[in-house]
């Protein structure tokens, strides 16, 4: 209790002190006297104001979470739906290729291995001469016509094995798009703890990495058909007229 | 003809090269990004470049610009083979010096219809 008396008393001598300096012209004094008195003041007043700028702070980085929370939330998710259901109908349509591809094959591969398994029987039995004049007449007619049309059976195998291999392109453009919505996904988790971070008393974790470096150009990767912008072209004839509009 | 195929999926490299063969180019080699690809092709031999633009550590393009500048390799002929299909980026390719730009998914009568153009404009050039 005297030592609140003893502060009122220092306090009324310098207000004091303050008036007499006022009165006699000397601003200098009484501004000195003016900062003194301030530390008399409650210092749970600073400790407020430390308080509510924090608060301040944090509620502004709040905003910006909450920003980049609302556009993940209303374009990049909708846009990995697109990206996911355009995954579904590349893998869909490769493994369709293929199969479609292996169920000619088969059959083509299983017809050729019949005829010359019965060609080599009848050639095994013309060797010990085991054939008449006109088994062998048919030997040799059927010979010519295995020889007249192996050549477009293995080329119709070769084009329908070049469609199996062509239809694996899709684990290089389904990968570049699943390795996108990977990274949408951690985005979401890191903003996910720091919006936790702002409201509980969770460590604030690192900030989101950026996914490219400074000065370097955004990669689009793979079209996405629903995802289609003016500024991408749809295919290769559109390509070839850029390029040859560019001197190609 | 000594050929490097530079992408980070080892199945589009898988393909590029059965294509190259069914083209009759059998003498092909293989890396997975511009980091690796560099000191293959500058280690000599190598007569054409087959790379995709996006991919870790050194990306197609940064390739082709270091391949444009190195007094050795300046002059070989390098084909885009990539998924990227914005203009902005055709452009880019384009003022890097690129020879060919193929956009994925692309056919077998695609690439072998670039890879003679640009062999054509090559000997026309000589």
């Amino acid at each position: 209790m005297s030592s609140e008396n003893d502060i009122q008393k220092e306090m009324l001598e310098r207000a004091t002190e303050l008036v007499q300096n006022l009165k006699d012209g000397n601003s200098e004094n009484a501004n000195e006297i003016l900062a003194s008195l301030i530390k008399f003041a409650d210092p749970n007043m600073f400790n407020e104001i430390g308080k509510i700028t924090r608060e301040l702070h944090d509620a502004l980085v709040g905003f910006e979470v909450d920003t980049h929370m609302t556009e993940l939330a209303e374009s990049e998710i909708p846009d990995a739906k697109e990206r996911l259901s355009y995954v579904l109908e590349m893998t869909e349509d490769a493994a369709n290729k293929t199969l479609g591809a292996v169920e000619e094959i088969v059959p083509m591969c299983e017809a050729r291995a019949g005829k010359s398994q019965l060609l080599s029987d009848d050639w095994e039995k013309f060797t010990h001469k085991e054939l008449s004049a006109d088994e062998f007449r048919t030997l040799a007619k059927d010979v010519k016509e295995y020889f007249d049309t192996e050549h477009s059976v293995f080329e119709k195998m070769k084009d329908r094995l070049n469609d199996v291999l062509m239809a694996q392109g899709y684990q290089d453009l389904t990968g570049q798009i699943i390795k996108r919505v990977i990274s949408l996904v951690q985005d979401v988790e890191t903003n996910l703890v720091r919006v936790i971070s702002l409201t509980g008393n969770v460590k604030t974790p690192r900030k989101p990495e950026e996914s490219s470096k400074p000065g370097t150009t955004k990669l689009e990767g793979p079209q996405v058909p629903a995802l289609k912008t003016e500024e991408s072209l749809s295919n290769q004839d559109d390509v070839d007229d850029l390029l040859s509009s560019l001197g190609f | 003809m000594k050929i490097l195929i530079v992408d980070d999926f080892s199945t589009m490299r898988r393909i590029i090269k059965n294509l190259l063969r069914d083209l009759g180019f059998n003498n092909t080699h293989e890396a997975d990004d511009g980091n690796t690809a560099l000191p293959i092709l500058k280690g000599g031999g190598y007569d054409f470049l087959v790379t995709d633009w996006n991919m870790p550590g050194m990306t197609g393009i940064d390739l082709l610009k270091a391949v444009r500048v190195d007094e050795e390799l300046k002059t070989m002929p390098v084909l885009l083979v990539t998924a990227e299909s914005k203009k902005e980026q055709i452009i880019m390719a384009a003022e890097a010096g690129v020879n060919g730009y193929i956009v994925k998914p692309f056919n077998a009568a695609t690439l072998s219809e670039k890879i003679t153009k640009i062999f054509e404009r090559i000997d026309k050039s000589k």
